[in-house]
């Protein structure tokens, strides 16, 4: 039958929209993965030049869009990590980093260095699950491991963060006065 | 349950994603348990900290306004033939409808993190009394008296994990 011009120009059309529906989606998932601006540009690059090579393969039965292009996002930064054999850069130690005077007021840079001490296995869940607000199943299908992994591997992210993120004096003083000693409360 | 047992399970009933009977089991532990409750609270905090910060740190970046031009140049630099059954699927598949998130939801995850916690750092009042009422049979040590008077009743007619409280005699 072939492809007629008109079929083709309705392809590209509709691949550019839904390049527009998508691109944040790979775009943030992948710097939130990478720690830069250029090497998420290169897995928007990447991840959308094997959608659309393999859009035809793409079966909705098996589960949503959403999941199967956070999927090529996740294996694309997953990999790419792996070749580089390097853990994540911190975000505020890359060259190309300006974060805008808004963005510093809502900078929590304990934490950030606690999350950047993760490994990249941790710190994917915890990017599907605190940014992407993805239910464990979801995750699950996304990285294709069962539920209970989902757990511990969340389990075991917050529980690192939590041993390097000691209470703040503010919130040991807060949590002292609200929650009375035992024997005090007889 | 002993503490080190039950905090396994703090992350995901502070998900959401934790079964009925996890449910209940912590509840019922967080009852009797302040350090327990502490925990929880600090690990509810961390959560709102994680989601806060990842959000932030994604609201700076956006894609270079070349991207697509990029993309379409690679495209077109290593054509592929593409197959008949390609022809309309994005359509077809309704992927390309008008109102489809593209962005994230900022603040609308179904997790119990943004929930008023207050009430497990809360000391109780000696003269209030923490009723717990579930359908399935007490036992264990939520069916003794705690000098906290954490009664569980058995009522059928009560809801799972009503957890109530009333004023003591």
């Amino acid at each position: 039958m072939g492809w007629s011009n008109h079929d083709r120009v309705e392809d590209e059309k509709n691949f550019t929209a839904l390049f527009q529906q998508y691109k944040n989606l790979v775009y943030k998932t992948a710097y939130l993965m990478l720690g830069s601006t250029r090497d998420a540009e290169d897995a928007l690059q990447e991840v959308f030049l094997k959608v659309h090579r393999s859009l035809d393969t793409f079966d909705p039965s098996r589960g949503a869009f959403t999941t199967w292009i956070y999927r090529i996002t996740v294996n694309h930064c997953l990999n790419r990590q792996r070749r580089r054999s390097i853990t994540v850069f911190p975000l505020r130690e890359m060259p190309g980093y300006h974060p805008s005077p808004e963005s510093q007021i809502m900078k929590d840079q304990v934490l950030e260095q606690a999350l950047d001490s993760l490994s990249d296995k941790l710190r994917v869940v915890v990017v599907l699950r605190y940014y992407a607000d993805l239910p464990y199943a979801e995750i699950g299908e996304i990285l294709d491991v069962p539920l209970g992994t989902v757990k511990s591997r969340l389990n075991q992210a917050l529980s690192n963060m939590r041993q390097s993120l000691a209470p703040s004096p503010a919130e040991d003083a807060v949590l002292a006065k609200a929650i009375p000693n035992q024997e005090d409360a007889q | 349950m002993k503490c080190h047992d039950i905090r396994q399970t703090f992350i995901s009933y502070l998900d959401n994603e934790a079964t009925p009977l996890e449910q209940l089991q912590i509840r019922e532990h967080l009852a009797e348990c302040a350090d327990c409750r502490a925990e929880m609270a600090i690990l509810a905090r961390l959560q709102s900290r994680l989601r806060s910060s990842l959000k932030a740190e994604a609201a700076q970046v956006e894609p270079s306004p070349q991207a697509w031009a990029r993309l379409q140049a690679r495209l077109s630099a290593c054509p592929i033939d593409l197959p008949d059954c390609r022809k309309g699927l994005m359509a077809r598949l309704g992927l390309l409808r008008s109102d489809h998130q593209t962005e994230y939801k900022e603040g609308a995850s179904s997790s119990n993190t943004d929930q008023d916690w207050s009430f497990i750092a809360e000391p109780l009042n000696p003269r209030q009394r923490l009723v717990w009422t579930t359908r399935w049979p007490a036992r264990g040590k939520a069916h003794r008296r705690s000098k906290r008077e954490l009664i569980v009743k058995n009522k059928p007619e009560d809801d799972l994990l009503d957890v109530t409280s009333e004023k003591g005699n």
